[in-house]
C-alpha cells in the first residue's frame, strides 16, 4: 500500500513534499494572502511602509532566484536591474511627468534590453568570471549613474513620482507581488523552468539533448532582469526617492543574501529571506548601527546550520513530523 | 548506405595526436564497435563526433552533409545522440524528469513558459515508455542519485534514445557493470530496432563479439584495422598489440 502511495506520488525528486505539507500549503497561502490584504487597515502608517517594503525585496529576491536557483546563473550584478527600474520611474517621471505606472512599464523593456546585452557577454563566461562579469556591468552602471549628472543629478539623487496615497502604493506592491509569485511558479513548472532546472543540473548534458543552452541562459537573464526592474520600478514608487545607492553592488550582495538565507531554489525561500533581512535591518537599526553584523551574524549561521536555507529546514522539519 | 564518414579526422593536444587521421565508414543500421588499448583515442573520437572536441582537421559527413565543427546540441537535433563514459546525469532530479527533459528537447515546445510540463500528456507518456523499454519505469518518482551504477547506465541510454536518434554513440555502455548487467545491457542493444545505427566504444570484449557486426580497432590515434570480428581475429597487428609482440 504504501509502495504504491509512493509510486503514485507526483515525481519530484528534490523537494519530493510531505502529504500533511502539501495539502495545508493552499489554505496557508490563503490566511497570507488574506493577512497582507488586511495589512493597511491593521497597522499603522509605518507597519503598512515595511510591509510594502519586505514586498518589493521579495519580488527582488524571486527574480534573483530564477537565476541563482533555477538556472544556476550566480549574478552578483543584480542591482543593475533593481536600479535601472528605480531610476527610468524617477527619470521619465521628473523629466517628462510621465505617470509612474507607465514609467514601470519603460522600466521593464528597458531592463530587459539591457539584460540582454549584458547577458549576452556574461553568460559566455562560467563560475567565478560569470559571477565577477555581472559586478563589473552592474558598477559601470553605477558610475554613469554618478556621472550623468543632468540627468540623474547625480549622488544627491532625484524625488521619485509617487501614487496619490500610500494606500494605493501598497496594494500595488501587493498585486506586483503575487503576479510575480505565481508567474514565476507557472514558470518553473513549464518546461521553460525546466529546461532551466536541467541546465542548473547539468549543461553538458542538457546541450548533447539538444538544447542550445546559451539561449536559454539569455533568456533566463532577461526574465530575471525585467522582474527585478519591477522591484526596483516598486521602490522608487514607495521610497519617493532614488539614489545610486540602488545600483551599488551591496544591493547586489543583499539580494544573494536574501535568495541562500530562504533557501535556493525555492521561490518560497527568497521570500522568507527577504523578509527576515528587511525585518531585521529594520529592528536592529532601532537599537544599533551596526545591523550589518547582526544580519551577517544571521547569514553565516543560516549557511552552517541550514544548508537548504531557513524555509528548507523548515520544510524538511514538517514532512519529518508528517511521517508516520 | 553510409550513415557517418569521416576523412582524416585528426585532433591533436600539444604535440600529442590523439586522433590521427582517422577515416571511418558506418553504414546504416550497423553496429560497430571501436576497440583499441587505453589511450588508443577511443573517447577522443567519440567526443568529436558527437560535438563535445572540435576536430583539429579532417571532416565528418553525417548523411553527407557535413557537420565537422558543429556544436553537440546542432548534432543532437539532426540525430546523433550518445551516452557518456562516466554517468553524466541530472543527479538530483528524477528518473522521469531526467528522460522528460530529452523528450520534451525533440517532440515539445522547451519555450512554453506557463503550462506545467507534467501536465503535457504525450511528454509524459512517451517518458514512461522509454522508462517502461529500459525497465526502470518502477522507479520514475527516485532521484537519480539513489540507482545503482547498472541502472544509472541505462538512464544514459534512456536520455539518449528519448532524442530519437539515427545513430546512437555508446562511450563504454557496460564500464563497471557487474557481468549480470552486462548481460543484460548486452541483450537491450541486440533488441535495438536496426532502423537505428549503433556505434560504440568497448573493452569488454565479450561484448564486442556479441554485438558488433564490424570492428575498428584504435592504436595510438591511428585506425589499424576495420573488418568483421573474424577479421579482425585474424589480423596480425591486432593480435599484436592485443597479445604483445610475443612472436
Amino acid at each position: 500500500m504504501d509502495e504504491k502511495a509512493a509510486a503514485e506520488r507526483p515525481a519530484r525528486a528534490i523537494f519530493a513534499s510531505g502529504d500533511r505539507f502539501a495539502r495545508a500549503a493552499p489554505y496557508a497561502g490563503l490566511v497570507l494572502c488574506a493577512a497582507l490584504a488586511l495589512v493597511p487597515l491593521v497597522l499603522g502608517d509605518y507597519g503598512r511602509s515595511l510591509v510594502a517594503e519586505v514586498l518589493l525585496y521579495c519580488i527582488f529576491a524571486m527574480s534573483l532566484d530564477l537565476l541563482m536557483g533555477y538556472t544556476g546563473l550566480m549574478s552578483f550584478g543584480h542591482a543593475a536591474f533593481f536600479g535601472i527600474g528605480a531610476y527610468t520611474v524617477a527619470v521619465l517621471g521628473v523629466q517628462f511627468g510621465l505617470h509612474p505606472l507607465l514609467g514601470m512599464l519603460a522600466a521593464v523593456v528597458l531592463a530587459s534590453l539591457c539584460a540582454a546585452v549584458i547577458g549576452f557577454f556574461c553568460i559566455r563566461a562560467s563560475g567565478v568570471y560569470f559571477i565577477m562579469l555581472t559586478l563589473a556591468f552592474a558598477q559601470l552602471l553605477y558610475s554613469v549613474v554618478i556621472r550623468w549628472r543632468s540627468v540623474t543629478n547625480g549622488t544627491d539623487g532625484i524625488t521619485s513620482p509617487q501614487l496619490a496615497s500610500g494606500e494605493a502604493t501598497y496594494y500595488v506592491v501587493l498585486a506586483f507581488f503575487l503576479i510575480v509569485y505565481f508567474g514565476l511558479r507557472r514558470l518553473v513548472a513549464a518546461p521553460l523552468g525546466n529546461v532551466f532546472i536541467g541546465i542548473r543540473e547539468n549543461e553538458m548534458r542538457m546541450r548533447a539533448a539538444g538544447y542550445a543552452t546559451a539561449r536559454f541562459k539569455l533568456l533566463s537573464f532577461v526574465i530575471g532582469g525585467g522582474l527585478g526592474a519591477i522591484a526596483g520600478a516598486l521602490f522608487a514608487l514607495h521610497n519617493g526617492f532614488v539614489s545610486p545607492g540602488v545600483l551599488f553592488w551591496m544591493l547586489s550582495g543583499e539580494g544573494m543574501v536574501m535568495v541562500i538565507l530562504g533557501g535556493l531554489g525555492t521561490l518560497l525561500g527568497p521570500i522568507v529571506g527577504a523578509s527576515v533581512f528587511i525585518i531585521l535591518k529594520h529592528l536592529v537599526s532601532i537599537y544599533s548601527s551596526h545591523w550589518e553584523f547582526i544580519v551577517g551574524a544571521t547569514f553565516i549561521a543560516c549557511v552552517l546550520f541550514f544548508k537548504q536555507g531557513i524555509y528548507g529546514w523548515c520544510r524538511e522539519l514538517l514532512e519529518q513530523k508528517s511521517r508516520p | 548506405m553510409s550513415i557517418l564518414r569521416t576523412v582524416d579526422l585528426t585532433r591533436s593536444f600539444g604535440s600529442l595526436l590523439a586522433t590521427d587521421s582517422v577515416s571511418l565508414d558506418i553504414q546504416a543500421g550497423e553496429r560497430h564497435a571501436i576497440i583499441g588499448p587505453n589511450g588508443a583515442g577511443k573517447s577522443s573520437l567519440l567526443h568529436q563526433l558527437g560535438g563535445q572536441l572540435r576536430p583539429s582537421s579532417g571532416r565528418i559527413y553525417f548523411k553527407d552533409s557535413d557537420i565537422t565543427g558543429l556544436g553537440p546540441e546542432r548534432i543532437c537535433r539532426l540525430g546523433i545522440s550518445r551516452t557518456f563514459q562516466t554517468s553524466n546525469l541530472f543527479s538530483r532530479l528524477s528518473v522521469l524528469e531526467n528522460v522528460r527533459l530529452a523528450v520534451l528537447s525533440r517532440r515539445g515546445n522547451p519555450l512554453a513558459p506557463f503550462v506545467p510540463l507534467a501536465r503535457l500528456g504525450a511528454i509524459e507518456a512517451r517518458s514512461l515508455e522509454i522508462l517502461e523499454m529500459v525497465g526502470l519505469a518502477g522507479r520514475k518518482a527516485d532521484p537519480v542519485r539513489n540507482l545503482s551504477y547498472g541502472e544509472q547506465r541505462q538512464i544514459e541510454i534512456a536520455i539518449a534514445l528519448a532524442t530519437e536518434p539515427e545513430l546512437l554513440l555508446l562511450d563504454e555502455p557496460t564500464a563497471g557493470m557487474s557481468p549480470a548487467e552486462t548481460a543484460r545491457m548486452i541483450e537491450f542493444v541486440a533488441r535495438l530496432p536496426r532502423t537505428l545505427t549503433v556505434l560504440m566504444i568497448e573493452h569488454d570484449m565479450q561484448v564486442v563479439f556479441s554485438l558488433a557486426d564490424r570492428i575498428t580497432v584504435l592504436h595510438y590515434g591511428r585506425l589499424l584495422a576495420t573488418g568483421t570480428p573474424g577479421e579482425i581475429t585474424a589480423n596480425k597487428d591486432v593480435q599484436d598489440i592485443y597479445l604483445g609482440s610475443a612472436h
